[in-house]
């Protein structure tokens, strides 16, 4: 064995085998929301007075966010089982029961048939997932890297530095066909392969964690649940570039997520999983974590260099591209946390195994969370190809209160509203319908298109950065529009000036955020015609 | 009250490197000790990253987060990002308003509360969502976000009588 796995294995027998019965609390940002803080309170009470040998963990959300407060109880030699609807009343007779061995009330799921308590197979909201990403929330300890270790966390870490050349890690990713996942869906190897080619040095990894945009929460999760995945994810890629430093960026609200990633980098640097001579390799890299202040275009990847670089975060022309000309000049790879979360997992288990989920076109998984007026609110990772009806019926439990659909926004101020008649089509980027950065916002026959249209139309006026004319002039005079639609003022020059402004903004911007702020306008105006036409119709 | 030359920026800024990439972390770090960034703290954090003053204040009027101005002792921000609209969003707002006396953007009296809203907290799932000062409260209702507000309050107020 290599001095890197000697290293690993070392680490492996430090963590040993979890003892004793561990009640894992599920204690993202959502549970803490609806009072996970006072579950744990209660539990660990109950712990402490009842004398049972038992630890109650702080975890992240399993996704099931509509149970929350979620509890998952772990026992050697029991199947783990997950509570839903937990309260600090119903506490007690949690720890009582786990103690007894018997099955206390608002059993959800178990990992293993017992009583009738349904498997994640049989679960309506977890049967049609795959869970790579989010295998371990709401059952590993976050603050605890030790923990990680004992569900194989940092092994794909040691068997690259063990033996494997950065040139060979970057063909296994290309292998596996891994996307960007932060919305542009741009091959990943191929960006590092860009980067690592520079001959300028030194090289950077910048991680977009800016995660800014309504709607969408996934990246939060994944790092609240598992942040150690983010942190392997991280290191094999500055490998496979040849960084020696790293830059995350965190979104500035996103207080929750930076503490506990803050805290596992800690961990491993002083593990030697992070920092100089990684595992005793002779590779070294950097971390640092940068948080953001706000504003939708800092998730920008231009305007993210920007603002590490201490300038105001307006996007930058391209080219040259980042992989040539990045961070201070030089040549750097960004990635969305997402995308270098799905790193370990390839390595550790092969390309081709990655390659077999999703569709050809695109492979493995996407996060997504879905809200709105749905049954069952959460974050759940589906295969790639995933249609919208088993997204949002068969996952999702379909439209609260059992109403009629009437439209989905996908991708939020930078999304399309799909209306029911697309449940059928398989998502994957490029298709007709996309996955988008991963936000499903489901709206009910009650909602209007005119409103949430509008809504969305204001953020990105709001947010526009100023810096080229379509966007900055364009965004206000469409919600200009807008509003007199609403107001029930408008003529029918008005939509054709709409259509106009749209096409406009889209075309000439120079980012993402002008070019895409037009198309729930767009889509909205194909597919919910009748709602922006009948107001005008009305008047006449 | 804050006053210029405070000890409290001097040691917020000290740790980090006098380069003009420490510029929104020393903005930041200034910002959660002083919970806002007066014009005189906006020179200081120029000074000490090497960067003119008009930058600073470009980059400081940039970013949604920063403040210029001194909010109230608690900042309630509702969200009225989509997922929340379609989930009650807009009759809490309204309902908040009216049990506070406080006009959206605007803050009591007092100096209590400021209410703002925002186009998302990012707990989607768990809509309607209020935060105050920055702890998500999830299916909320005005009942439970008053009583947090109190709570909170109340929570100051003996920090500072310990303190």
């Amino acid at each position: 064995m290599s001095t890197v796995q000697n290293r690993y294995a070392d680490l492996q027998v430090r963590a040993g085998r979890a003892e004793g019965i561990r009640f894992v609390v599920g204690a993202g940002g959502c549970g803490l929301a609806v009072g996970a803080g006072d579950v744990v309170g209660a539990l660990r009470q109950t712990v402490a007075r009842q004398g049972v040998a038992a630890v109650v963990v702080e975890g992240g959300c399993n996704g099931m966010c509509y149970a929350a407060v979620l509890v998952s109880v772990l026992a050697p030699g029991r199947p783990t089982i997950t509570y839903g609807g937990v309260t600090p009343e119903s506490a007690a007779d949690l720890v009582a029961a786990a103690a007894a061995g018997r099955i206390a009330s608002g059993a959800a799921v178990a990992s293993a048939p017992i009583d009738g308590v349904p498997t994640a197979a049989e679960h309506p909201f977890l049967a049609g997932q795959a869970r790579i990403l989010s295998e371990l929330w709401g059952l590993v300890d976050p603050g605890d890297l030790f923990d990680a270790i004992r569900h194989g966390t940092y092994l794909a870490l040691a068997q690259v530095l063990g033996g494997m050349a950065p040139e060979a890690v970057i063909a296994t990713v290309k292998q596996a066909g891994l996307i960007g996942r932060g919305g542009a869906s741009f091959p990943a190897a191929i960006k590092w392969e860009g980067a690592r080619n520079q001959p300028n040095a030194p090289k950077y990894l910048l991680v977009n964690f800016e995660e800014g945009e309504p709607g969408v929460y996934k990246d939060r999760h994944l790092v609240e649940g598992d942040p150690h995945r983010l942190v392997e994810g991280m290191v094999i890629a500055a490998y496979a570039i040849g960084a020696e430093r790293a830059v995350v960026f965190v979104n500035g609200e996103a207080e929750l997520a930076a503490e506990r990633l803050q805290h596992a980098l800690a961990q491993a640097q002083r593990e030697g999983l992070v920092g100089q001579n990684v595992l005793g390799s002779g590779f070294s890299v950097d971390v640092e974590v940068r948080r953001g202040a706000g504003g939708y275009i800092l998730g920008e990847e231009t305007a993210l260099m920007n603002a590490v670089e201490g300038f105001r975060s307006q996007p930058r022309l391209r080219p040259p591209f980042p992989v040539e000309f990045g961070l201070w000049g030089k040549p750097t790879a960004i990635n969305n946390v997402e995308t270098l979360a799905n790193v370990p997992a390839i390595l550790a288990n092969g390309p081709e195994w990655f390659a077999a989920v999703g569709t050809a076109r695109a492979t493995g998984t996407k996060l997504i969370g879905i809200s709105g007026n749905i049954a069952r609110p959460g974050l759940v990772e589906i295969p790639m190809g995933t249609t919208l009806r088993r997204l949002i019926y068969d996952i999702g439990g379909g439209v609260a209160g059992g109403r009629e659909l009437k439209a989905i926004v996908i991708g939020g101020p930078s999304g399309n509203l799909v209306p029911p008649s697309l449940l059928d089509v398989p998502m994957e980027p490029g298709a007709q319908v996309i996955p988008g950065t991963g936000g499903h916002i489901v709206l009910d026959d009650r909602q209007s298109a005119l409103d949430v249209v509008r809504t969305l139309a204001k953020f990105n006026a709001q947010e526009s950065c100023g810096k080229c004319t379509p966007c900055r002039e364009g965004m206000p005079r469409m919600l200009a529009v807008l509003d007199r639609l609403a107001a029930g003022q408008a003529d029918a020059s008005d939509l054709d000036e709409l259509r106009e402004l749209a096409e406009i903004v889209q075309a000439a911007s120079l980012c993402g955020l002008g070019q895409m702020g037009a198309l729930p306008i767009q889509s909205s105006l194909r597919h919910f015609a009748g709602e922006f036409g009948g107001r005008v119709m009305g008047d006449r | 009250m804050v006053e210029p030359h405070d000890d409290r920026l001097r040691r917020a800024l000290a740790p980090l490197p006098r380069e003009r990439t420490m510029l929104l972390p020393a903005l930041l770090a200034v910002q959660r000790e002083l919970r806002f960034l007066p014009l005189w703290a906006i020179e200081q954090v120029g000074r000490h990253v090497r960067v003119p003053k008009s930058e600073v204040y470009g980059v400081a009027t940039h970013f949604p987060l920063l403040r210029l101005e001194e909010p109230g002792e608690t900042v309630v921000k509702v969200c009225t990002g989509v997922s929340c609209r379609v989930n009650g969003a807009g009759k809490l707002l309204a309902e908040l308003q009216a049990a506070l006396g406080v006009e959206l953007g605007g803050t009591a009296a007092d100096g209590s509360v400021t209410l703002e809203e925002t186009a998302c907290a990012f707990l989607c799932s768990v809509a309607p969502v209020v935060e105050i000062e920055g702890c998500g409260c999830g299916r909320a209702t005005v009942e439970r976000v008053l009583a947090l507000i109190r709570e909170r309050t109340a929570e100051e107020r003996n920090g500072e009588a310990v303190a």
